[in-house]
Formats: structure tokens, C-alpha cells, sequence
């Protein structure tokens, strides 16, 4: 299970998504991070309560790509964010 | 179309974006117009103690409420300035309550006010950046220049306060005919800080009309041009008519199209340098304030001289500019003439001189 950090607003621009930091974060990331439609697929399902395996599913079900290509972007996007401490593998969700 | 990556490329890809839909993606408020400091050459320079200047000011919740409809309204980055916002003993609860919002937020100090105790506090939800601007490398020139005895030495202290804090610091400078000599020596102590450093010398003269002193402060137009040739190598070039076309009208920057300032007491203006249509936000509503702003660039014409002058696309001039200086949103600016000619070379001249 995968959650999203606290403290991380998703913002819109135009048409594209943000992720700004609030509060203390700011110095821990003190930058900008942009989304396409399909990370913020992803992004709005890192509640903790979602596998990558469920990540691919939605992924899946809402772009035009197979299951294999949308769990090897699911890994991909999770591979970028979690260093940018955007993310964290939730194992308590995971023993649930 | 894949967005940038390298930051100062990125904001401005998204600004761009913003603009294409009208969206206020970016937003200053100007806390107050009053300044502990008393530079002969501020476009504002209203006193600390000016009374009828602090009457007008908007309250902390006026100034929380519009932070919370402006980013319900797509606000993402928004500049909190003065004046000197440190001034205002509630300036920390209106950043704290608008650091909650989700925005990409910049304050401008001069730092004098900065005590350890406002440094630790700013630490704890510190903004993405914070400008210091420093007005010389000595006690002597900078306070040549502030007229505030003792503020150098309140400068630094702040500054250190600052660092000390882990706030995000940039420091920066307003050249001057004053100070002009210590500009490698502040760099040098932007260096020493491990802090960036920027310069500024395009100097306007005051917003309400009143006696400015700006002319004996502001550099030539040759020295400008060496200064803009000289930071070419170092930092960002400066703004010309090269924007996108979403952006492209008189105004060659955002304003009115993903921009907008609220002044002090409260009114939503184009940019810093023009003080219409004053739209009242928190009468009419954001929204609508906003919709009063982008009719009003829309509606400024295109200045006749200046269109057709051959030095137009290197020109700094804009409405703004030309009502700030000559009291007409479309008068060519002699000063940003000869700005424009010094950087073309001296080839052609420019057409209201013809």
C-alpha cells in the first residue's frame, strides 16, 4: 500500500496539476512538482488503502493501456516520487 | 506539450498556461505601503508613522480572506511586500494563516525588523523564498541611501537571524548611482552567506504622483545596458517583448492576464507600477475584481509612437511604465528610449526623436 505525504496540496494551472508543499515541508521540497493526467490518477489514490496492484487497475480502466504498461508506469511513478519523499509504502495500511 | 524541468523555466511554462485561460495564478499583496526606511528613490515611501497611510490598510482577516477567494480562484504563487511587512505587528499571523493555502509563497524584506524570534517563527513553516534587499556593502552607502542611521547594522543582523533560521534566503540589490561601486562587494557577501544574489537598477518614479527623487538615483541608460550585458552570463536576462503568445498584447508581461496586486488598502490593480482599475475585491468579490482588471489590459491600446518605432522589440517601455513616468499609458519614456537605443547600438534612433 502506498500513501501520499501529509501536507502536500494538489494545485491546478492552467491545465496542469501541482504539488505544492505546505507548512515545514516547504524545506524539505521547496519546489514544484507537476503531474500529468495519469500520475494525478495515481497521486488521488495514495490513500493508503491502495495496492499497486489497484493503482494499475484504475490506471488501466481510465487511459487506453494495457494492464502490464499501466503497472510498469504505476512503478515508474512511485520509483520517482517516494525519493522525493512525496510517498511512503504504508505497511501498516498493508497489514490491514 | 512536455513542461520544463529546470524551475525558473517551469514557473514561467505554468504562468504562461494560466494565461491562455485567465486564470490569477500569481499574486502580490502589498501589506502596507509603509517603510521603517527612507530611500529617496521607493516608488511607494510612505513613513512608518504616516497615520492616514496605516488607516488604510486592510486588517489581517481582510488580507486572510483574500488570500483564501484569490486561491480558490487558481492563486498558486503569491509575493506578501511592503512597504516593509515587518511593520505590522500581525504580519506573522496573516503568513501563518495564508501559508495553510497550498501556495508557492515569496516574501520582500528589508530585514531590519527581523528579529531571532520572527526568524524562528517564519523556520517553522518558512516560505519558498524570502528577498532581502541590501542597499550596500557599508554602513556609509547603505545608509546614504536609507536615511536611517543604525539600519546597516540592523540589515546584517537580520540577515543572520534569517540564516540561522534556515529560512530560504535571496539577496538582492537596487543599484543606484549611490551604490553602483559595491555591487562585487555585496556579491562578495552574498558569497560569504552561501546565499544567491540578484540586481535590479530599473528605478520608476513614485505611484501617487508625488515629488520623486528617482532621477538623481537611477543609473544611465548606458550603465543598463553594461549591467544587463554583464549579468547576461550570470543571471536570468531581462524581461523583453519575446513572450509567449497567450501573453502577447501592450502588456508583455502577465499582468491582468495570470497577474494581479492588491495595494495596502485594498485595491486589485495590474501590476505594482499602475494603480488602475482599482477594483475592490472585497466589495465586489474576487472573481469579479479579477474580471475588472483583465477588461482593463484588454482595453489599453497599443501606443502609436512606440509601435512603430524600430527599437520597440528591445524596449522596456509598457503602459504601466509610461503612466508611472509620464502620467499617459501610452507616452514613450525618454529614459527607456535611450535604455533602448543603448541596446540596440547606437543605429537607429527612436521615432518620437524623428
Amino acid at each position: 500500500m502506498w500513501k501520499a505525504k501529509d501536507n502536500l496540496l494538489l494545485r491546478e494551472i492552467g491545465e496542469e496539476c501541482v504539488l505544492v508543499p505546505t507548512g515545514g515541508r516547504v524545506l524539505d521540497l521547496n519546489g514544484l512538482v507537476t503531474l500529468n493526467a495519469a500520475g494525478r490518477c495515481v497521486w488521488e489514490l495514495l490513500d493508503g488503502h491502495h495496492s499497486v496492484e489497484n493503482l494499475a487497475d484504475a490506471l488501466a480502466g481510465q487511459f487506453a493501456v494495457s494492464r502490464e504498461q499501466a503497472r510498469a508506469d504505476v512503478e515508474e511513478f512511485l520509483s520517482k516520487i517516494e525519493p522525493l519523499g512525496l510517498a511512503v509504502r504504508d505497511e501498516a495500511s498493508n497489514r490491514i | 506539450m512536455k513542461l520544463p524541468t529546470e524551475y525558473n523555466a517551469l514557473v514561467g511554462a505554468l504562468l504562461d498556461k494560466a494565461a491562455t485561460v485567465g486564470q490569477p495564478a500569481s499574486g502580490v499583496f502589498e501589506i502596507t505601503s509603509r517603510c521603517n526606511l527612507a530611500c529617496g528613490m521607493c516608488y511607494i515611501r510612505h513613513s512608518a508613522s504616516d497615520l492616514a497611510a496605516m488607516r488604510t490598510e486592510l486588517s489581517a482577516m481582510q488580507w486572510n480572506r483574500l488570500a483564501r477567494e484569490a486561491a480558490v480562484n487558481g492563486m498558486l504563487f503569491l509575493l506578501l511586500t511592503g512597504g516593509e511587512v515587518f511593520l505590522r505587528p500581525d504580519f506573522l499571523d496573516i503568513y501563518e494563516q495564508v501559508r495553510t493555502l497550498g501556495l508557492n509563497l515569496t516574501l520582500f524584506t528589508n530585514a531590519t525588523l527581523v528579529t531571532k524570534e520572527i526568524a524562528d517563527r517564519l523556520s517553522v513553516s518558512p516560505p519558498n523564498l524570502l528577498e532581502v534587499t541590501l542597499y550596500g556593502a557599508t554602513e556609509a552607502t547603505y545608509e546614504a541611501i536609507t536615511g536611517v542611521p543604525g539600519s546597516y547594522a540592523r540589515c546584517l543582523s537580520g540577515i543572520e537571524n534569517l540564516r540561522l533560521a534556515g529560512v530560504p534566503l535571496l539577496l538582492k540589490t537596487t543599484l543606484t548611482r549611490l551604490n553602483i561601486g559595491e555591487l562585487e562587494a555585496m556579491r562578495r557577501l552574498a558569497r560569504e552567506w552561501n546565499v544567491p544574489f540578484q540586481a535590479a537598477w530599473l528605478l520608476t518614479p513614485r505611484r501617487d504622483g508625488k515629488d520623486s527623487a528617482v532621477r538623481e538615483y537611477r543609473l544611465s541608460p548606458r550603465q543598463c545596458v553594461e549591467l544587463e550585458g554583464a549579468q547576461a552570463s550570470r543571471e536570468p536576462a531581462p524581461p523583453n517583448r519575446t513572450t509567449s503568445p497567450s501573453t502577447r498584447s501592450v502588456f508583455f508581461c502577465g499582468a491582468g492576464k495570470n497577474s494581479f496586486v492588491i495595494t495596502a488598502s485594498g485595491e486589485m490593480n495590474a501590476c505594482i507600477d499602475l494603480p488602475r482599475p482599482a477594483a475592490r475585491p472585497l466589495e465586489c468579490g474576487f472573481a469579479r475584481a479579477w474580471d475588472q482588471v483583465g477588461r482593463f489590459v484588454d482595453s489599453v491600446p497599443a501606443s502609436a509612437v512606440c509601435s512603430s518605432c524600430e527599437l520597440d522589440p528591445v524596449c522596456p517601455r509598457c503602459p504601466a511604465l509610461s503612466l508611472i513616468e509620464t502620467g499617459d499609458l501610452m507616452a514613450p519614456v525618454p529614459y527607456l528610449c535611450e535604455i533602448a537605443t543603448a541596446r540596440y547600438g547606437p543605429r537607429i534612433t527612436p521615432s518620437q526623436c524623428t
